[in-house]
């Protein structure tokens, strides 16, 4: 299963631990250096189909009654296999003087 | 109007069941995006606006195609462009029968034309050939089921469609209503593609009576919007506008529209079977 860069991210965001909405779009942020945004649309439609595909569950509220979301061990398996795949592009990129050594 | 009202009336945008699942986790995450929010209200509004577009056409694409939007763009392309690319072939293929059989004058002058004399069968089973190729690439994974689908298409239009327009004939016999004849023997050729086309991948009674009735009202309003968009260009044409819109721009919206109106049924279609 491939994901796409924005998909990647959120999943990132989770592997941190269960977070509700708003704290996924702050983490991905932050993860990017503001490079990347995330609406609210946009990150529930992406919520609806990782919980579809089993890729992430709904856990405990937290205390201000929020839905929180944490990766499966599915979702942990498949997320890590994309930064496998990634690690080895860059490892790559580095072998063919594109990225510093 | 506060920004909270103006995001609810956005909200409707989106497709009821996805309200009904998160709304309340949709506002309460755009009430804290406003309270942490550090920019011009331009550029706020920006991303809100663009992020409800491309999210509820998204969730509108996933309803509309049972959550397989993927399967379901591969199959509306797969029919416009099978459908573009069985005009190109029926043109190539009177240009061949052309150069093999030309048209001859008898001595009374009367002109014999092979190629556009051909029984309807042959153009059927050639149009529906090429789009059930096209059809088959995009969502049957077995080479022996995709032979199958190919054979069960052509056959659906090479009988659909000397029976429709028998049919056709019989209901117009009566004359004054052309039209409602014509796209009654339209509507056959539609089912009897969508019927074999069921037999070859067997889904439930229900699918199968969806589909055949969505084959059906498809190739119906395909072939009339094809016509209706033909005939807009029908004032003075030149030979190449003639070639183009009569076997390239006119099958692409009949199979534009067959795409768009068949990909809800087919992606239930393919849930119930394993074609995928």
């Amino acid at each position: 299963m491939e994901f796409s860069y924005l998909e990647f991210h959120v999943l990132l965001a989770l592997g941190e631990g269960p977070r509700h909405g708003y704290g996924i779009m702050q983490d991905v942020e932050s993860l990017t250096d503001g490079r990347l945004t995330l609406g609210p649309g946009t990150l529930y439609s992406m919520i609806k189909r990782f919980l579809r595909d089993g890729l992430i569950e709904e856990c405990e509220p937290d205390t201000e009654r929020r839905r929180c979301y944490r990766l499966t061990r599915k979702g942990r398996r498949l997320a890590r296999g994309q930064a496998e795949r990634l690690h080895a592009l860059v490892r790559h990129a580095r072998q063919r003087k594109m990225l510093p050594a | 109007m506060t920004r909270h009202r103006i995001y609810e009336v956005l909200l409707r945008l989106y497709p009821r069941d996805f309200r009904r699942e998160y709304e309340g986790e949709l506002r309460t995450t755009f009430s804290q995006l406003c309270e942490s929010y550090r920019g011009g209200s331009g550029r706020f509004w920006w991303r809100i606006l663009s992020d409800v577009v491309r999210s509820s056409s998204r969730e509108h694409l996933d309803r509309w195609t049972s959550g397989q939007p993927e399967l379901g763009i591969r199959w509306f392309i797969a029919c416009a462009g099978g459908t573009a690319a069985s005009g190109l072939v029926i043109w190539l293929f009177m240009l061949a029968v052309e150069f093999f059989f030309p048209t001859r004058f008898d001595a009374d002058h009367v002109a014999r034309n092979v190629s556009r004399n051909l029984p309807t069968g042959v153009y059927g089973t050639i149009i529906a050939a090429v789009i059930g190729a096209a059809q088959a690439s995009v969502f049957i994974r077995s080479i022996r089921r995709r032979v199958v689908w190919i054979a069960a298409t052509a056959a659906g239009g090479g009988a659909g469609m000397p029976i429709g327009f028998m049919f056709a004939n019989w209901i117009g016999r009566p004359p004054g209503f052309p039209y409602v004849a014509y796209f009654s023997g339209v509507a056959l050729l539609g089912a009897l593609v969508g019927l074999l086309q069921t037999l070859v991948v067997r889904p439930g009674v229900r699918q199968a009576l969806g589909w055949i009735a969505w084959s059906s009202v498809a190739v119906v309003l395909g072939i009339a919007t094809g016509i209706a968009v033909s005939s807009l260009f029908r004032h003075r044409p030149s030979l190449f506008v003639l070639v183009l819109v009569g076997f390239v721009v006119m099958p692409g919206v009949i199979g534009t529209v067959i795409g768009a109106l068949t990909m809800r049924p087919l992606t239930r279609l393919a849930r119930g079977i394993a074609v995928e």
